[in-house]
C-alpha cells in the first residue's frame, strides 16, 4: 500500500504542479484587471512543446540534452521524500533526511546549470551567473533554516519535525518558528522566482532564470518547465506541510481515502499561499539585480535571529 | 508573560534592524514612533504583572506614548518641513556601510550583546533574555555611527533611550518613578534643543556657502 501511496504523490505532483502555475498567472492577471490566460494554459504549452521537435546548438554536448530529464528525475525522487501529502514516510523517505533533500534540490540546480552553460548562448551564461552568485548566498540560509528546524525537533527528519510543531504550541508559537517562518518565506521567493527579486519578463537587466533556457526547443523545453513547476511545487508544499501549517497532514491511520480528501485540502492551502504570491507580484517592484544581496542579508538576519532566540529563550 | 516580552523585545531589534536598511529620514522618525508605542505596551504588560507598582508603569507607558510616540516624531517632523521644501525627500545621501554589511554587523552586535551580558551580569541577574536591551543599545550605536544625517543620529541616541528604559524596566525592576519620568520628559528637551541647533547649523551653512560646512566636518 506504501508504494501505491508513492506512485499517488509522483503522479499528483506531476499533474497538480503545472495547474498551481496557471492559477497565479490567471490571477495576476485578473488582479490587473486583464482577462489573463486560462487557468489551464501551462498544461496547453507543454502540449504544444512535447509535440514539437527539439534542436539542439551544434557545440553542445549530451549535457544540455539530458539536463532537463535529469532534473525532472531529480524532483520526481524528492517529491517521493519529502512530506507532500502524507505525514509518515513512505517507502523511499529513509534515504534522504532534510539535509539530504537540500542537497538533492542543490544537484538538481547544479545540473540545470552546467545544462544551460552548455548551450554556449550568452543569455543563458548571463542567466547562470546571476542564479549562481544568489545562490551562494541563499543555500547557507536554508541550511541555517533546517538547522534550527533540526535543533528545536532534535532531528533532521521532515515528517518528525511537522510532528514536533503540529503537537507542540510552545514550539509553533515561538520566536524561533516566527523568525524561521519569515527566513524561509523569503527564500521560498528567491528559489521560486517571484517578485521583488524576479519578474517573469525578459528584460536582459534584471532576467535571472528566464536566461536560463534560452536554446531549449520543443520537448526538452517542455521538460526544463516542468521541472521548474515541480520544484515550486515541492518547495510550496514544504513551506506548508512542514513550517507553516503542519496540520491535518493524514497519518498512516487516515487511509487511502484521508489522503485522497487530503490532495483537495493541499490544493487550497497552496491556493492561499498563490494568493500571497500574486498580490505580491502585482504590487511590489523589482528590486535592482545588486539589491538582491541586500534582500538576501534581511533574510539572513532572520535565520540568524532564530537561532539567536533559541539561545536567549532556552 | 515572559514569552511575550521577549517578542516585543526582538520585534524592537528587528524595527531597529529596519531603521538600519532604511535611508528615508520621515520614515525612520515613523519607525521610532513605532518602536516607542512597543516600549509602551511592554510597560503596560510589566504593570500588569506587577501589581505592586502597577499605577505609576501605566503612567509611565502614558507619557512614553505622549513624548517618545507622538510629541518626539511630530517635533521632528516639523522642523524637516521648516528646514526642506521636499521633506520626504530627506535622506542620508552616502550611507557609511552598505546595507548588507550594516545588517550583518548589527547582527554581530546582536551576538556580542548577548554574550557580554550571558558573561557578565546574567550571572548576578538571572533574567534570560536580559541581552535584548544590550543588544538594542549596541544597534543603536551603530545607527549613529553609519549615519551622517543629524536627524537619523538623533533617532539613534533616542532607540539607546529606549533600551535602557528597557533595560531597566525589564532586568532591575522599577527604578523610582520620579527618576523614569524624569528621563522621559528629559527627552523632550533634548530634542528640542538639538532640532534648534540642527536649525541654527543649516541656516548659518546656508548662509556662509559649504566651505565652512566641509571644514566643520574636519
Amino acid at each position: 500500500m506504501l508504494y501505491l501511496y508513492s506512485f499517488i504523490e509522483i503522479i499528483y505532483v506531476l499533474l497538480a504542479a503545472p495547474l498551481i502555475i496557471g492559477v497565479q498567472r490567471s490571477l495576476e492577471e485578473r488582479i490587473e484587471s486583464k482577462q489573463g490566460p486560462s487557468v489551464l494554459q501551462p498544461y496547453y504549452d507543454l502540449a504544444k512543446l512535447f509535440r514539437k521537435e527539439s534542436i539542439v546548438p551544434q557545440i553542445s554536448s549530451p549535457v544540455f540534452r539530458f539536463g532537463p530529464y535529469a532534473i525532472v528525475m531529480f524532483y520526481a525522487f524528492l517529491a517521493m521524500i519529502l512530506p507532500v501529502i502524507t505525514a509518515f514516510p513512505l517507502p523511499f523517505a529513509p534515504s534522504a533526511d532534510f539535509i539530504g533533500g537540500g542537497l538533492f534540490f542543490g544537484a538538481a540546480a547544479a545540473i540545470k546549470k552546467f545544462s544551460a552553460i552548455d548551450s554556449r548562448s550568452n543569455y543563458a551564461h548571463l542567466g547562470t551567473s546571476r542564479s549562481a552568485s544568489l545562490a551562494v548566498f541563499a543555500e547557507p540560509i536554508t541550511v541555517l533554516i533546517f538547522i534550527m528546524l533540526g535543533v528545536i525537533s532534535n532531528t533532521n527528519n521532515p515528517f518528525v519535525i511537522n510532528h514536533v510543531l503540529r503537537s507542540s504550541p510552545q514550539w509553533y508559537f515561538s520566536l524561533v518558528h516566527g523568525f524561521v517562518l519569515a527566513a524561509f518565506f523569503m527564500i521560498l521567493i528567491v528559489e521560486t522566482g517571484q517578485l521583488p527579486v524576479e519578474s517573469h519578463t525578459n528584460g536582459e537587466l534584471g532576467m535571472i532564470d528566464q536566461a536560463m533556457p534560452f536554446e531549449y526547443t520543443g520537448a526538452d523545453l517542455a521538460m526544463y518547465k516542468l521541472g521548474s513547476y515541480m520544484k515550486t511545487f515541492i518547495l510550496l508544499s514544504v513551506f506548508l506541510n512542514v513550517y507553516i501549517l503542519p496540520f491535518g497532514v493524514p497519518m498512516e491511520s487516515s487511509g487511502f481515502w484521508g489522503i485522497i480528501i487530503y490532495m483537495g485540502i493541499h490544493l487550497l492551502k497552496l491556493l492561499g499561499l498563490i494568493v500571497i504570491f500574486a498580490l505580491l507580484n502585482t504590487t511590489v517592484s523589482k528590486f535592482r539585480l545588486y539589491k538582491n544581496f541586500d534582500y538576501l542579508a534581511v533574510a539572513f538576519a532572520f535565520a540568524f535571529l532564530a537561532s539567536l532566540a533559541y539561545y536567549i529563550i532556552k | 508573560m515572559n514569552q511575550t516580552f521577549e517578542i516585543l523585545g526582538f520585534l524592537l531589534i528587528v524595527l531597529t534592524l529596519v531603521m538600519q536598511w532604511e535611508i528615508n529620514v520621515q520614515r525612520i522618525i515613523a519607525l521610532f514612533s513605532a518602536s516607542s508605542f512597543v516600549i509602551a505596551l511592554f510597560l503596560v504588560l510589566l504593570g500588569l504583572s506587577r501589581p505592586n507598582e502597577e499605577y505609576m508603569l501605566f503612567i509611565l507607558a502614558g507619557l512614553t506614548i505622549v513624548v517618545r510616540g507622538i510629541t518626539i516624531p511630530l517635533v521632528m517632523n516639523r522642523a524637516l518641513n521648516r528646514l526642506n521644501d521636499k521633506p520626504w525627500r530627506v535622506r542620508e545621501a552616502k550611507p557609511l556601510l552598505g546595507v548588507g554589511g550594516s545588517i550583518l554587523l548589527s547582527l554581530v552586535l546582536i551576538a556580542i550583546g548577548y554574550f557580554i551580558y550571558q558573561n557578565s551580569l546574567y550571572s548576578v541577574l538571572k533574567v534570560k533574555s536580559g541581552s535584548v536591551p544590550f543588544a538594542l543599545f549596541l544597534q543603536a550605536s551603530l545607527l549613529i555611527i553609519t549615519h551622517r544625517h543629524a536627524y537619523i543620529q538623533m533617532i539613534g541616541f533616542l532607540v539607546m533611550e529606549n533600551a535602557v528604559v528597557m533595560l531597566s524596566g525589564w532586568v532591575f525592576g522599577g527604578l523610582p518613578f520620579i527618576v523614569e519620568a524624569g528621563v522621559i520628559l528629559d527627552l523632550l528637551g533634548l530634542v528640542v534643543v538639538s532640532s534648534l541647533i540642527i536649525r541654527v547649523r543649516e541656516h548659518s551653512i546656508l548662509k556662509v556657502g559649504d566651505t565652512v560646512e566641509s571644514e566643520l566636518r574636519g
